[in-house]
């Protein structure tokens, strides 16, 4: 080999090892990062909705078990038998069963009731308990569409309508998804479109270790970034006690008496359990709660023991010695161990043999291993056993107490406990610490053979928070539900919340429900200054009262947005100087705008805003200044327009916020033309406003020949014109004398009329030189009433814009026709909002002002962003609340109904119970009645029928039926039909069948038929 | 044409043998409801009088209903029955029912008019001449339960009544009507009843029209615009608002003898 060869040989090789060395960081970085549980949820026997409820539980040392439940059409009438031998039957009468294991919230998950009838259980609660864990880590449900998370699902009974003999026609095609076990993972995917793997486990009652186990795994491989995991056990029939009672394994007591010496056989339960995990670095990157750390697991099988179904004491101790080294840890590094403990007499013995020739070697003296079991409270919840038992270590972690694990009369004396340091826990003890972060075990074993261990490690200390910005002097707290009820739910049960804290940040609260909630359907926005103001609205909220604090609505608004600049008339003296001080964005927009207009006035915005804004060449450019930054402090809450419309000199701000005249440009053509007007055309006019079509206007002014003309069209019925003064006089005075509302604006000259002719040259000349550039943001011109190439924006347009007449009317339909359906006037004052309210009728649109007149604050601003994002538009609090501070946030109100496919127990009513009837000394509601007109009569009854007929369904009363809502359509059933036949016969003295609603089955109908009736009866009288 | 049995049996499309069995009783009753809609407008020209026709004109009435196939009220549609179940040789008699009420009482005893028969040793409601929902085949009186086309059913002793109740497949059990053990002679609806007048004042005053006819698996009951459907223990609920749609309804369900297997 010459010298060269081995130089290129060497260097070959140091390429390669560089290429080993980076491949070995990677494996090393990825295995190193060590996944986080960053949430937890869970239902579990005696009404066990939390880790909470769990640790009370456990630490109260109390027992979950009941009777067997009565809602599942089991036939608990033959079912049990003391003999053990008679077929069919439990010698068991106990258990630890999920109350209303058929309930579900059906509407959340947009699943229909027939669906949802369906749907294994199993797969309804793991759809709930996801969506909880998710949210108690703060994210919201709905945000992880085409995200990278997965879900690892353990699941064993397959049983639910199994025994059904003939699949109901209307079920068929529901029922094979519905009962399917991969579906149980698959569903929870779909449901919050995760794309992550998705996958059912089933080793049986250590499916659920085994998918968390799994999880981590496909978290360290960076298989997916989020996931959960768990498990989900419920009998869908009594089956699983009586097979073990054939096989006499089950305690008769229903007890699992763990590693007892009286242990006489297991205890069956249920439950749901998820872990939300993800990698530390990414928690802490992400601010999710790291409640604990999954410091290594293992899996593996007993392989050719004993028996198919026998317990193989050494592949126990190989799982437990590999999750060790997966953990790189010595047994004397964990301090306890969640036992399998099953209270059966054989398998119990083997555990605790396989945990001392482990664990129990090794240790210092005072050191042993603590040994307890979660069943031992709840029973065996098969397939959510074991991640349940790690919910149980790592809320013993957070309170630093091992709890006792109970019926242990003594030791079971199968064991030779002398053979190593395991000692178990008759009795609740400090988990002292032991200079090292807190570790326990948790053993699962699945009667296939599969075992599972899993070290859950207690979470490193948090980061030192930042210190949070100046929180805002108002903020936003966003609640929604996906039907009315379930947002009443919601409001009462943050208000409960936050009023059991008093320490609790108002802010750390708005933006975790900011950034950690779904927004749902029907919504609701309280804009609170403190606490008293937020629970005051949230309680109005909860009682579906009206309250000043809070905005709801329905979502029902989907279409592009508008941001819409009125022209003059929205001023006010003290415009912005409120928001100025409150809002840092919508102050530094304000400066420059004040900027641009410096070079051009002779005053300055600050003082100008404070009134008293008599002169036009004032108003026009601070009206501008506070508009361009009103649109601003808009963009920063994410309400960014796909279209500008401005109306007369709210153009010049539209153009400017749609990127055709920069600020200096538009500062220079408001400022100049105000002034030009000032000097040209004040003195000279008038204009005003009238409430009449713009035809019969137009026909009007004939008389006057020319000398009013039509000066804007604003909507169906309102009309502005401007002329010369005495014309306009008579004009006015004659429309007063008719009945006609009309309004002289207080302007002395007349913009948008042939005055304007007068500055048409002076104009050209002041604003020559203007650049218009082509804008991103389309802009509707009210001038042409046409899509406006942005290049024309010249001097000629601002003489046009100020000469022609304003065609908003145009403008609104044209925007409303291509599917534009959120309108943001932004303005001091709203004058436009209702105009467009009114032209876009029936159609699902929201128009909103930003400020008003004497309300100039960020609460002002705020309610109206509020009135926006509850109809749907995309207002993101976020920006608002940033940098401040998280905190834990009840979960979503859940509304049940009981769905059981094989059970004859009632569907649970979800009618929350009608109000106490407190207006009992009222007047009647319909006095007076007779001394109305006929239109009024029949308004006052469609009033008080909708009124009352949303009063017996128990909705809000802001959220009244609408007058063609059909009555059995929106909830009514026989018993509801009676009353709102009763109320309405006792308010109306008319006598009423019973059967009134099957005939007058809306709202306008059976006012109509009242109006009919009360025709020939005075109200009260018979 | 005077009531006769082989045009009546004809008019129900049953051909073979119709020996007095339990199977003969099960298909003529399932028959009977598919074949002859109840429609109470026919109740609308008597006034309160509503109980003063029970016993009934058998001829008029089979040619009217049998063989016209106009709808008919309780006594008409389970009287021509009864004389049908008689002449073929069962043993049956007259039950008189109070009807569960919106609000969840019972009308008076004598509301309704019905049938029992008695067939080895059990006895039999058969009951041709109930909008429903109820049972669309005879139901033996039993607490067991007995399942029909996915409802089901029991006959609950409450107060010294009997109760008939029906659970769909939501699974709720709701009364149907309640009636003493006791066979009825029609004299009895002629006796004066303050309590049965009352009744038929609030019923009269109300003008709500009822009208409903079964199908091979469920029944249609329209009371006012409510349409009712139960399918296979399924109940759907759809208020006609829509004139247009009422009348089609109407006339389907009050129309010519339906052909067999349902319209839908």
């Amino acid at each position: 080999m010459t010298d060269d060869r081995i130089v290129r040989a060497l260097r070959a090789a140091l390429v390669d090892n560089e290429r080993l060395r980076q491949e070995n960081d990677r494996l090393k970085r990825t295995a190193g990062d060590p996944v986080a549980v960053v949430a937890a949820a869970c239902r579990l026997p005696g009404g066990i909705a939390s880790p909470e409820d769990l640790w009370d539980l456990v630490a109260e040392e109390r027992e979950g078990l009941s009777p067997f439940p009565a809602d599942r059409g089991w036939d608990l009438g033959a079912l049990f038998a003391a003999d053990p031998d008679r077929p069919g039957t439990s010698y068991v009468t106990r258990g630890g069963f999920l109350q209303d294991a058929g309930a579900f919230d059906a509407a959340l998950f947009g699943i229909s009731p027939r669906e949802a009838l369906a749907m294994d259980p199993q797969q309804r609660l793991m759809l709930e308990v996801s969506w909880e864990a998710l949210e108690r880590a703060g994210i919201a449900p709905t945000s992880l569409r085409g995200e990278r998370a997965g879900v690892f699902t353990g699941v064993m009974y397959h049983d639910y309508a199994a025994g059904l003999a003939e699949v109901p026609a209307d079920l068929e095609g529901f029922l094979g998804t519905g009962t399917s076990g991969s579906v149980v993972s698959g569903r929870v995917s779909y449901t919050l479109g995760l794309e992550g793997p998705s996958l059912t486990v089933d080793t049986a009652c250590s499916s659920s270790l085994v998918a968390v186990h799994l999880a981590a795994r496909a978290l360290r491989d960076g298989e997916c970034d989020l996931a959960l995991a768990g498990g989900v056990a419920v009998m869908a029939r009594p089956a699983p006690f009586v097979e073990f009672s054939r096989q006499r394994g089950l305690a008769p007591d229903g007890r699992c008496k763990a590693f007892a010496d009286a242990a006489d056989g297991t205890g069956w339960a249920e439950g749901a359990a998820v872990l939300l995990l993800e990698r530390l670095s990414d928690a802490r990157r992400n601010g999710h709660p790291v409640l604990a750390v999954v410091r290594g697991s293992a899996v593996n099988q007993d392989g050719a023991s004993n028996g198919l179904t026998a317990p193989n004491g050494p592949s126990q101790q190989r799982v437990i010695r590999a999750a060790l080294d997966a953990a790189g840890l010595a047994p004397v590094d964990v301090d306890a161990v969640e036992g399998h403990g099953t209270g059966t007499p054989l398998g119990d013995p083997i555990e605790a043999q396989a945990l001392l020739a482990t664990y129990g070697r090794d240790r210092p003296a005072g050191r042993p291993l603590w040994l307890g079991s979660l069943k031992s409270n709840l029973g065996h919840a098969q397939a959510a056993a074991g991640a349940a038992g790690i919910i149980k270590v790592i809320e013993a972690l957070r309170h630093g107490t091992l709890p006792a694990t109970l019926h242990v009369d003594a030791p079971s004396t199968r064991v030779d406990w002398a053979d190593g340091a395991v000692r178990l826990l008759t009795r609740q003890r400090d988990w002292a610490d032991p200079g090292r972060p807190r570790r326990a075990g948790v053993s699962s074993f699945g009667v296939s053979g599969t075992n599972a261990h899993v070290i859950i490690e207690e979470a490193p200390a948090p980061d030192a928070p930042a210190i949070p910005p100046e929180p805002p002097a108002v903020q936003p707290w966003e609640v929604s539900g996906a039907t009315a009820d379930a947002l009443r739910a919601q409001a009462a049960r943050l208000a409960s919340f936050v009023a059991d804290r008093p320490g609790l940040e108002p802010a750390a609260v708005a933006a975790s429900l900011a950034a950690g909630r779904a927004a749902l359907a029907h919504r609701a926005v309280v804009a609170a200054a403190d606490r008293d103001e937020a629970l005051a609205g949230l309680r109005a909220l909860a009682a579906g009262e009206p309250s000043p604090a809070a905005v709801t609505g329905v979502a029902d608004v989907e279409g592009r947005t508008v941001l819409v600049f009125p022209g003059q008339g929205a001023q006010w003296a003290g415009m912005g100087v409120e928001l100025a001080a409150e809002s840092t964005v919508f102050a530094a927009a304000l400066a420059e705008a004040g900027e641009a207009l410096r070079p051009h006035v002779d005053w300055t915005l600050a003082d100008a805003l404070r009134g008293p804004l008599d002169r036009v060449d004032v108003v026009q450019p601070a009206t501008f200044a506070v508009h361009v930054a009103l649109a601003r402090l808009w963009e920063s809450l994410g309400v960014v327009p796909d279209a500008v419309v401005g109306h007369s000199q709210g153009e010049i701000a539209a153009a400017h916020i749609a990127g055709a005249l920069s600020l200096e440009d538009a500062a220079r053509v408001v400022a100049l033309r105000s002034q030009a007007i000032a000097r040209g055309l004040a003195g000279r006019g008038g204009m005003a406003s009238i409430a009449l079509p713009a035809d019969r206007v137009t026909a009007r002014l004939a008389r006057w020949g020319g000398r009013i003309e039509t000066a804007a069209v604003n909507g169906r019925a309102s009309v502005v014109v401007a002329g010369d003064a005495d014309a306009l006089t008579e004009l006015i005075g004659a429309y007063e004398d008719e009945g006609v509302r009309v309004r002289r604006i207080p302007v002395d000259y007349a913009s948008h009329s042939s005055h304007v002719e007068a500055i048409r040259d002076e104009l050209h000349t002041v604003l020559a030189g203007l650049a218009p550039k082509p804008s991103a943001v389309p802009f509707y011109s009210t001038t042409e009433g046409e899509w406006l190439d942005t290049t024309r924006l010249g001097a000629a347009y601002w003489y046009r814009n100020l000469r022609g007449a304003v065609r908003f009317d145009t403008a609104t339909r044209a925007l409303l026709d291509a599917g534009f359906r959120t309108f943001v006037e932004a303005g001091a004052h709203p004058v436009l909002a209702a105009e467009i309210q009114d032209a876009a009728g029936a159609t699902a649109a929201v128009a909103a002002g930003t400020l008003r007149r004497g309300e100039g604050g960020l609460r002002r601003f705020l309610l109206s962003a509020a009135a926006l994002r509850v109809r749907g538009a995309a207002v993101d609090w976020t920006a608002l609340l940033a940098g401040q501070p998280r905190t834990d946030l009840p979960t979503y109100a859940f509304q049940h109904r009981h769905y059981w496919l094989e059970t004859s127990a009632p569907a649970a009513a979800v009618r929350p119970p009608a109000e106490p009837d407190t207006e009992a000394e009222a007047p009647s509601p319909l006095a007076g009645l007779a001394d109305l007109a006929e239109d009024e009569r029949r308004e006052t009854l469609l009033e008080f029928v909708r009124r009352e007929a949303s009063a017996v369904l128990g909705r809000p009363p802001a959220e009244p039926l609408t007058p063609t809502d059909v009555f059995f359509e929106v909830g009514y059933v026989s018993l509801t039909a009676v009353e709102l036949r009763d109320r309405i016969a006792a308010a109306t003295g008319l006598e009423l069948p019973a059967m009134l609603l099957f005939d007058r089955a809306t709202p306008a109908e059976l006012a109509d038929h009242l109006l009919t009736e009360l025709g020939t009866t005075a109200p009260g009288q018979e | 044409m005077a009531f006769d049995v082989a045009a009546y049996l004809a008019a129900l499309g049953h051909r073979g043998p119709a020996a007095p069995t339990l199977a003969t009783l099960r298909a003529l009753h399932h028959r009977h409801l598919r074949t002859f809609a109840y429609d109470s407008a026919l109740n609308a020209g008597r006034g309160t009088a509503l109980w003063a026709g029970v016993d009934i004109d058998r001829d008029a009435a089979f040619d009217e209903i049998v063989l016209g196939g106009r709808g008919g009220v309780c006594y008409e549609l389970n009287g021509l029955f009864r004389l049908l179940l008689h002449e073929l040789g069962f043993d049956v008699g007259v039950f008189g029912a109070g009807i569960r009420q919106m609000d969840g009482g019972f009308g008076p005893d004598l509301e309704h008019v019905f049938n029992h028969a008695r067939l080895d040793g059990d006895l039999y409601l058969v009951d041709v001449g109930f909008v429903g929902p109820s049972y669309l085949e005879p139901l033996r009186v039993t607490e067991q339960v007995q399942e029909q086309h996915g409802s089901r059913f029991r006959v609950v002793p409450v107060d010294g009544y009997h109760v008939v109740e029906r659970s769909g497949r939501s699974g709720v059990w709701q009364a149907v009507y309640r009636y003493r053990d006791r066979p009825r002679d029609l004299a009895e609806w002629q006796a004066p009843s303050p309590e049965l007048e009352a009744f038929a004042r609030a019923l009269a005053g109300a003008g709500i029209l009822v009208r409903g006819r079964s199908t091979a698996t469920g029944q249609r009951v329209l009371i006012g615009k409510r349409l009712l459907t139960v399918d296979d223990g399924r109940e759907t609920v759809r208020v006609l608002t829509d004139p247009a749609e009422h009348e089609r309804v109407v006339a389907d369900i009050t129309g010519a003898p339906a052909a067999t297997g349902g319209t839908r």
